[in-house]
């Protein structure tokens, strides 16, 4: 069997690689630019052109509904898949084409955002999460396949932070229990990792940084750090529905272990305002 | 046997849901909820003289009951208990309002009962945003819109009541921009310009209240009996003079003089009702020309009598321009959100010009990603907002 088509037999077994081969790349990518135009040029001088099946002068919103619309069995299939135990093939890099699963990634992005702009705020999180399961779930051994899986994480946690707003209380809720899940899985040293890099996983997740110059290592704190943001943004926001106001401080929200990032040892930084609030590390991601 | 099947026939009236809704929201009970604050405890009653009476056991426990909850379950707890307030002040606003008659103006305490409900459809409304159900919040908003537009038919007094209650809709909706899906903030402007498009209510006020003054002043004149003496005024010498010879008229005289005060009273009204037909920017200018020219000119015996009744209607002008102002923004506020939704970020600019003063719109997208939208409004009103000027578009971040 060539290299190529053992890849292609790999791939297609896997239920989210096949997945992910419903939605081709390419049509991703012509709605990503032209959204990303359409926002900076809301005027209308349109470079680019929109795909075929998207009318011109289309907004992004519409753009978007467009492409989500063309591949319903999408969703569908993440949220069979989300409710079935995965176990990968032995061997398995169900990433190797990174590139796909990023678009499919976006492409749910898409979908959680029409969803949200309709009301269906429900449906927009399960699409969220059911994409962060698959992101999860697809990580696959290798560090490659690891960097696939953060970068794919990084598209549907922005896709969260952009719609804090649009998530009510019971949503915060099951958002919050998926992440406590995500965190308690344990993370396993990739088949490709060196004797020191494994050993460091025996080590409290506070000990990590010392190996952070690894891209393993760097991939898994982000992965991990972004969810303990995103938990952290679920605690603040039932806490504003509950009590009508912002937390003073991020303890009024969370736990105390639950506010600390394991990597410094300190709680996340928490700015509340009159306006909102900012969370994250130095940036305020 | 006609009459009784006529009177068995109940004609639908909307303040009759009206009132059952406010005789839900009026309880002790239902006040703890309203008024609930954290540690909050039961009232001590007190007698007419101050003597402290046992406090209602049930009331005693309801408040140890919500002292341990947070606002939203307190919220959720009063809608659920008093929730179907919501659905009469709905079906009220299905039915047809009973005309104002003399008289409505002094029941006061009804007018301000009123304000129970608008109070209680923003709590509910906010319980309705925490389950995702933006779609209902924005109805029970809106209908209380509806039922304050219905209130503000009536004399100046429950006009005024009415741009109260419209103000606190308005501002209940702006914590709540953010969070609207496309499909509700596009029912905004529908909504906002379908109230803005109907008969103007304060038409309806002026003829309502000008009824209600020439029936009152004719009232107040009846009680200058034949012959009787009239006191002092040294700051109305000329409505003492003008009531001395009222009170040496003959029957036939006193009945000619009321009708040509109540007379002066109507035409007033109709001045100012003649002002409303013009664009809303040029209101407030009319209004102080017709009050300029009563102030300025010689007045009529029966003018004089008819100042004593005459309200300051600058202000109600000043407060009707405000709340219209309001309901644009509101308005443009939805078009705002959904083309947030369509780009995916707050548009850059908008392009809309006000009508209250033909100058654009205050839109800036701040760099921690919230708005500020506001009317440059006009000397008599200062900035306008839908809550307050400069308050940020943003959810509720302290009570």
């Amino acid at each position: 069997m060539s290299p190529l088509l053992a890849l292609f037999t790999i791939q297609a077994s896997d239920p989210y690689a096949r997945l992910a081969a419903i939605v081709p790349k390419a049509e991703v990518v012509a709605v990503e630019a032209y959204v990303g135009q359409a926002v900076r040029e809301p005027s209308g001088n349109a470079a680019v052109k929109p795909p075929p099946y998207v009318a011109l002068g289309a907004t992004p919103l519409a753009a978007q509904r467009a492409i989500v619309e063309r591949y319903p069995s999408v969703l569908i299939g993440l949220r069979q898949l989300a409710e079935k135990p995965y176990a990968p093939l032995e061997g398995a890099q169900p990433t190797q084409d990174s590139a796909q699963f990023e678009k499919l990634a976006k492409f749910v992005a898409y979908a959680a955002h029409v969803r949200f702009a309709d009301g269906d705020r429900r449906d927009a999180v399960t699409a969220l999460l059911d994409g962060m399961t698959m992101a999860r779930r697809v990580r696959g051994s290798s560090t490659a396949s690891n960097l696939a899986s953060v970068a794919m994480q990084t598209i549907l946690y922005t896709g969260f932070k952009e719609h804090l707003d649009q998530i009510p209380l019971a949503e915060c809720d099951r958002i919050r229990a998926w992440t406590d899940a995500a965190l308690a899985e344990k993370t396993a040293a990739p088949s490709d990792a060196s004797p020191s890099i494994r050993e460091a996983f025996t080590t409290p997740e506070s000990f990590w940084t010392a190996k952070e110059a690894d891209p393993f290592m760097r991939s898994v704190a982000k992965e991990r750090t972004q969810i303990r943001l995103l938990r952290l943004h679920m605690r603040i926001e039932a806490y504003r529905w509950r009590n009508l106001k912002l937390p003073a401080t991020l303890a009024d929200a969370a736990p105390g272990p639950e506010a600390n990032d394991p990597s410094t040892g300190r709680p996340f930084r928490y700015e509340p305002s009159a306006n909102g609030y900012r969370l994250g590390e130095e940036d305020g991601s | 046997m006609i009459l009784s099947l006529l009177l068995a026939v109940q004609i639908p009236n909307a303040m009759d849901d009206y009132l059952r809704a406010i005789e839900l929201l009026k309880g002790p009970e239902a006040t703890a909820y309203a008024n609930w604050k954290p540690g909050a405890k039961a009232p001590e009653p007190v007698d007419d003289e101050g003597r402290p009476l046992k406090p209602d056991p049930k009331l005693v426990a309801l408040y140890a009951h919500l002292v341990s909850m947070n606002p939203l379950e307190v919220r959720r707890e009063e809608l659920r208990r008093f929730g179907n307030a919501l659905a009469l002040l709905h079906s009220g606003n299905g039915k047809p309002m009973p005309t104002a008659v003399p008289g409505d103006a002094f029941d006061f305490p009804r007018l301000a009962s009123y304000r129970l409900i608008t109070r209680f459809a923003t709590r509910a409304a906010s319980v309705y945003v925490s389950d995702g159900r933006t779609d209902l919040a924005s109805s029970i908003l809106f209908d209380t819109m509806l039922f304050a537009d219905r209130v503000g038919r009536g004399p100046i007094i429950g006009h005024l009541t009415a741009v109260g209650m419209t103000a606190v809709a308005v501002a209940a909706f702006e914590p709540l921009l953010v969070r609207l899906s496309r499909r509700d903030a596009a029912a905004l402007p529908v909504f906002c310009d379908a109230l803005l498009k109907a008969p103007l209510a304060l038409r309806e006020t002026f003829a309502a209240e000008g009824r209600e003054q020439a029936q009152t002043i004719g009232d107040a004149m009846a009680e200058f009996k034949p012959g009787m003496s009239v006191p002092d005024d040294p700051e109305n010498p000329e409505m003492v003079r003008e009531v001395r010879r009222f009170v040496k008229l003959n029957p036939t005289e006193r009945t000619q003089a009321i009708g040509r005060i109540q007379a002066s009273v109507l035409r007033r009204f109709r001045a100012m009702d003649s002002v409303l037909a013009r664009p809303e920017s040029g209101w407030l200018t009319a209004f102080r020309d017709i009050e300029l020219e009563e102030s300025g000119k010689p007045t009529a015996p029966a003018d004089v009598l008819a100042s004593i009744y005459a309200s300051n209607n600058t202000q109600i002008i000043v407060a009707e321009l405000r709340t219209r102002t309001q309901l644009r923004l509101l308005a443009l506020a939805g078009r705002i959100a959904q083309r947030r939704w369509d780009l995916g970020a707050w548009p850059k600019s908008i392009e809309e010009v006000d009508p209250l003063n033909g100058r654009p719109y205050i839109y800036e997208v701040r760099p921690d990603g919230t708005i500020k939208l506001a009317s440059q409004g006009i000397d008599a009103t200062g900035e306008i907002a839908l809550r307050y000027a400069g308050k940020p578009i943003a959810p509720e971040t302290q009570p």
